[in-house]
């Protein structure tokens, strides 16, 4: 799983900071405000069309493992506690700890399209991670904010260093012959519980030397300048008009229960055509936005 | 007529909260505009406490009881923000990575001056003239992440110098870093302190590269100055921290009863040539290696040579025609053959980058040959699972913390014994024993945290070494340490030796390999350049050599360890 930023040529890359936020901001409204799988796989098809034509695809694919973990998860979990639904598949009693089970097609499938929203809503945030510059957005709020720069600053820098600590000391514990992933799951897990502590100790500890390292260069002791600005290009003013616009439909769609999509007691998609036009009008846009990422590499 | 002080300290006590003994006591110094000032001192001894007053950190960033006055450029240290007196005072850390806010080299350096709210015109000539003034120019489009450890320090120094400070406060900057890195970060930092005339506190414990670079030595010891004054004047003074704290040629002049002492090799090279004698009754001799492994970097499949030329010997570890690729593709091994005796200490040396530790971590199964086998004591390693190869053979990592995942020594070593499934009775006796072997006993239930950075290497050590394994390998383990841990280092491996145990030591501390190894493999861009007996790999190299070799070079040849540099100056004395 890459979770580190990595600097490329594109066109996303270039863009003005707040272009990027929007962009992603705009494609991850799509599933938070909406239960509709529809809304899901438009967001997902969405962030993987730029994410490919930002040239951070292999990266951002990277997840798809912890993203199926948290598909199968979200449909096991609903499966067993969830007895709604009118299409009964399976019925059990006797079961330890659940007692008495139900499992229903439409708790399967509610199941699979929370775990494909979460996973799309994850997808969102790792193309977040793998494309877009920690230092950009620490620049872009710094100014306004001391607090939430810090804090920003601190989260992402801190994420790439933690993954490192992490593999750095399970080869540390491997090489004195302690296997952290011997014996069952339980096991398995206690094994991990001094790995936590250490690698919150770490965090903690990072977090205060790079606050020392900051207030010796006399951050938070004043109003501060912007030696590193962006410009807005033609580029950006395109893309925020048009992600801000996807931005403002789909949250109208929403609030007017446009995209609406019922799970029980049985499936029935109540979406309106406005709804599906703004999952397409996402998908369009990304497809467009590669191509003219295509064109200015070319141009290039 | 007496010069004002830039910084001036008058009787500074110091405790951190919750500590009842005091870090620092009574300290009193002066530093001048200009000066180039070393602080030195055993670990624990109050280096890195005395660097925070003087910006500021302490008391204000970490609290606890202060007293007496800390003064910087007339201004009150108890009294002004660390942001105001950031305008002042530049502080470098220890840690490179740990003080780099960005990715980007540019931005690092424009964090400060931001800070400082400078306005973008001036900022960016600023900028510019730290590029320039500190060659960054070739860092300037790459990421922080991707840059050595030499390369992030010189950032970090560029981002305080950027801010133009009157005083640079340098906390042991160098003890990350391999030789190479750490001369380069020496050298540009005298010329800031020459060229520039910007004052200079240094921190450090090694100080055989900065001995000679300073204007004046303060010497720590408990929290207290115990010696102030000159690198002669300290070599002159019969202390015992002072005489621990020496460079190694000084120390060696000392012991052979000269008046006149050197502190660097020039110096000792000055001495010897005014030596009667010596110049002509040691004669330069080039000392044959036919009958060793010394290959020449031009030579085709070197490594291999040398390989066929052992394989008559027993082995404990045997490395055939080992490559290794990381995810990039690029080979960082590229047909290594080695092997290891039983009862030898092996020492690896090379730059930063030459696949030391991808060796070693091949070795110990943590990583997969991408070619090649590694037979450990008589087994291909790619048929032993990892219990199989953890009775055999153990490894302390470079970065000593990632060993220490318990609340206590003790404990630490309790965690190995279990996942060796010993009885509780052999692990008392293991884990005693150990702790006892490496003299840290007392610090058996102290937690982890209030250990000092020796003391936890000591402890990684003995998380490893309380399984006894047949095969024990050490990356960097005397980076950063003082000689007093080094020396329970050093009884470790002669220990292991006498009972026939093999070590492998990845290092550039070429003085600790000459003392205790028995052969030398140097690698180069993931290739073995040369292998051989430790004398005459180190007494043939220009660089990777003792600096007793480089003083004697030329009037007495075969000169190493420092014995065989005591024996040829006491033969003249």
């Amino acid at each position: 799983m890459k979770i580190a930023y990595k600097k490329n040529d594109s066109l996303f890359h270039i863009l003005h900071p707040v272009s990027q936020m929007i962009i992603c901001a705009a494609i991850l409204v799509l599933p938070l405000l909406n239960s509709n799988p529809f809304a899901s796989l438009s967001a997902l098809l969405s962030v993987g069309i730029i994410a490919g034509s930002s040239g951070v695809f292999a990266d951002w694919i990277s997840w798809w493992r912890f993203c199926l973990f948290i598909f199968v998860l979200s449909v096991v979990i609903n499966a067993f506690v969830s007895s709604n639904g009118s299409t009964v598949l399976l019925k059990y009693s006797g079961l330890p700890v659940f007692g008495r089970i139900v499992v229903t097609a439409e708790g399967l499938f509610f199941g699979a399209s929370m775990g494909l929203r979460i996973s799309s809503i994850i997808l969102v945030f790792a193309f977040w991670a793998v494309a877009v510059d920690p230092d950009r957005i620490l620049n872009l709020l710094s100014p306004g904010s001391s607090e939430s720069a810090l804090l920003t600053a601190m989260t992402m820098r801190m994420v790439p260093a933690v993954a490192k600590d992490s593999r750095e000391i399970l080869e540390a514990q491997a090489a004195r012959g302690i296997d952290l992933d011997s014996g069952g799951y339980i096991k398995r897990m206690n094994n991990r519980v001094p790995l936590l502590r250490k690698l919150a100790r770490d965090f903690l500890d990072r977090g205060i030397s790079l606050a020392e390292a900051m207030e010796s260069r006399a951050y938070g002791s004043g109003p501060r300048s912007r030696l590193v600005s962006y410009v807005f290009s033609p580029a950006d003013f395109g893309v925020i008009a048009v992600f801000a616009a996807g931005l403002v439909f789909v949250i109208a769609v929403s609030a007017m229960k446009l995209t609406s999509f019922d799970f029980y007691p049985s499936i029935r998609v109540s979406t309106q055509a406005q709804g599906y036009a703004c999952f397409v009008f996402f998908i369009l846009v990304s497809v467009v936005f590669s191509v003219f990422s295509a064109l200015w590499k070319n141009s290039r | 007529m007496e010069k004002f002080p830039l910084v001036e300290i008058e009787d500074l006590n110091y405790t951190y909260p919750g500590c009842g003994e005091p870090a620092l006591r009574d300290i009193c110094l002066k530093v001048l505009p200009g000066e180039f000032m070393l602080i030195a001192g055993l670990t624990g001894s109050g280096k890195s406490t005395l660097c925070r007053a003087v910006n500021g950190l302490v008391p204000h960033f970490y609290g606890g009881k202060i007293s007496g006055n800390v003064r910087v450029k007339g201004i009150s240290t108890l009294e002004a923000s660390v942001g105001e007196l950031a305008r002042y005072v530049g502080l470098v850390f220890q840690d490179p990575e740990a003080q780099l806010v960005f990715e980007d080299p540019e931005r690092e350096i424009a964090f400060g001056l931001e800070n400082l709210a400078i306005e973008p015109i001036r900022g960016i000539k600023r900028i510019e003239e730290v590029f320039s003034c500190l060659r960054l120019a070739s860092l300037r489009d790459r990421r922080v992440t991707d840059l050595s450890g030499g390369e992030k320090q010189k950032i970090a120094l560029a981002s305080v110098l950027v801010m133009q400070p009157e005083v640079i406060v340098l906390d042991e900057p160098t003890s990350q870093l391999d030789p190479v890195s750490a001369e380069d970060f020496l050298v540009t930092l005298k010329s800031l302190n020459s060229e520039l005339g910007i004052s200079v506190i240094l921190a450090e414990h090694r100080l055989e590269r900065c001995f000679h670079l300073a204007d004046k030595i303060v010497v720590l010891h408990g929290g207290r100055v115990v010696f102030s004054g000159t690198a002669e004047d300290i070599a002159k003074t019969d202390h015992a921290v002072g005489m621990r704290l020496l460079p190694p040629i000084s120390r060696l002049f000392l012991e052979a009863g000269y008046t006149e002492i050197p502190l660097n090799v020039k110096e000792g090279r000055m001495i010897l040539s005014g030596i009667d004698g010596i110049p002509n009754r040691h004669k330069l001799e080039r000392p044959d290696y036919s009958h060793t492994g010394m290959i020449g970097k031009q030579e085709k499949n070197s490594s291999k040579a040398f390989a066929e030329k052992i394989t008559e010997r027993d082995a404990a570890v045997k490395v055939e025609n080992l490559w290794h690729s990381y995810g990039d593709g690029n080979p960082s091994l590229k047909g290594v053959d080695a092997d290891f005796g039983f009862g030898e200490v092996v020492a690896i040396v090379g730059e930063n980058g030459s696949g030391k530790t991808t060796l070693v971590k091949n070795i110990t199964g943590i990583l997969k040959p991408s070619k090649g086998r590694v037979i450990l004591y008589g087994r291909d390693i790619a048929e032993m699972n990892r219990r199989e190869i953890a009775a055999l053979c153990g490894m302390v990592m470079q970065n000593p913390e990632s060993h220490l995942i318990s609340k206590t020594p003790e404990e630490e070593l309790r965690l190995t014994c279990k996942s060796a499934g010993f009885s509780e009775k052999e692990t008392e006796e293991r884990v005693s024993k150990t702790l006892s072997t490496l003299d840290i006993e007392s610090l058996r239930s102290t937690p982890v945290e209030e250990i000092s950075c020796g003391q936890r290497e000591l402890v990684a050590i003995g998380s490893v070494v309380v399984r006894d394994p047949d095969l024990l390998i050490l990356d960097e383990p005397t980076r950063g340490l003082d000689s007093s841990v080094k020396e329970r280092i050093a009884s470790l491996l002669a220990r292991r030796k006498s009972q026939g145990k093999t070590t492998i030591v990845v290092t550039h501390d070429l003085e600790f390999v000459a003392e205790f190894s028995d052969r030398v493999i140097m690698l180069a861009e993931g290739r073995i350049i040369a292998q051989g007996e430790m004398r005459e790999v180190l007494s043939d190299s220009l660089f990777y050599t003792t600096q007793y070799n480089r003083c004697f070079r030329g009037f007495a040849s075969g000169v190493v360890t420092k014995a065989d540099a005591l024996k040829v100056l006491k033969e003249f004395a």
